[in-house]
């Protein structure tokens, strides 16, 4: 009976628990029934398939953030401000 | 990331600080200040990532690429500060991300279809100005987890260790970050004009 219920359970899952499914998919590996569960909500689920794809584009976005570098990427994070930089060799040329 | 002139470079550091704070400095604070978004602490720590750099600068031998090499110092000074911070003051998840669903379950409103392929949108300096906006806008907890896991690559095990928390507490803070990252993207870039292809 318990087996039932928990099969049943995972056959319906509500949208919240398939998009924190979604989410752990991407940290770690779901269990098989989970996995399944989630196969399956997917396939009759229009929301939910737009939120993994969209999640999965989250990822690539990140992939490609490289903070550290010199090119259009870094647009809306500051550069280092005038009065830092001079303090820097300032005590740079300390050494 | 091949750098023919690493040997060169490091001449340089030694030669010409200055040009070596120009060069490197406006990358190293961009970094800094995502993943801290505090411009004094970012200010410090870069300065201790050229000082440190300067005075090691006989590790360097010009494998890596300079500015991967002080990055890579910088980033352990990040970790470091930020697992002390955690320690020190151990923040509870933020309630932030309630609404999506409702009691049911069910998406309030469900993620809309966005146009063309996204991925065009990496090209285009506009979105990422809207992405660091976003990423601006996650509450300080969910916004350390998420960068922790996404742009430093870090494993569950890494992160849970860095922040004092277990892997449902990370787990709960990274859905959180992506639901209000992919809603806010969808709201000022994906929803709002079509992509042209």
């Amino acid at each position: 009976m318990g087996h039932l219920k928990s099969i049943a359970r995972l056959l319906t899952l509500p949208c919240d628990e398939v998009a924190r499914l979604v989410s752990e998919s991407l940290d770690r590996p779901l269990p098989l029934p989970e996995r399944a569960a989630l196969r399956l909500h997917l396939v009759y689920c229009v929301a939910c398939r737009r939120y993994r794809r969209q999640a999965l584009f989250l990822r690539r976005v990140f992939d490609r953030l490289t903070p550290w570098s010199d090119h259009a990427a870094t647009v809306g994070l500051p550069p280092l401000p005038p009065e830092v930089r001079e303090r820097i060799k300032r005590a740079l040329r300390e050494i | 990331m091949h750098d023919p002139g690493g040997l060169r470079g490091e001449r340089a550091s030694v030669t010409d600080p200055d040009g070596w704070v120009d060069q490197h400095g406006d990358g190293l604070y961009r970094y800094a200040m995502l993943r801290l978004r505090d411009p004094d602490v970012a200010a410090e720590l870069v300065q201790e990532t050229f000082l440190e750099a300067l005075r090691s600068r006989l590790a360097f031998e010009g494998r890596s690429s300079e500015r991967t090499w002080l990055v890579g110092i910088l980033r352990h000074k990040v970790i470091d500060h930020q697992r002390r911070a955690s320690r020190e003051r151990p923040r509870a998840d933020h309630n932030a991300a309630e609404g999506f669903f409702d009691d049911q379950g069910f998406w309030r409103v469900g993620p809309a279809s966005w146009p063309g392929d996204p991925a065009l949108a990496l090209e285009r300096r506009e979105f990422w100005d809207v992405l660091h906006g976003c990423l601006a806008k996650l509450p300080p907890t969910l916004a350390d987890a998420f960068l922790l896991r996404e742009l430093e690559g870090l494993d569950t095990e890494e992160i849970c260790r860095l922040e004092s928390i277990n892997p449902t507490n990370l787990w709960t803070r990274l859905h959180r970050a992506r639901l209000l990252l992919r809603d806010c993207l969808e709201k000022n870039w994906f929803g709002r004009r079509p992509e042209q292809s």
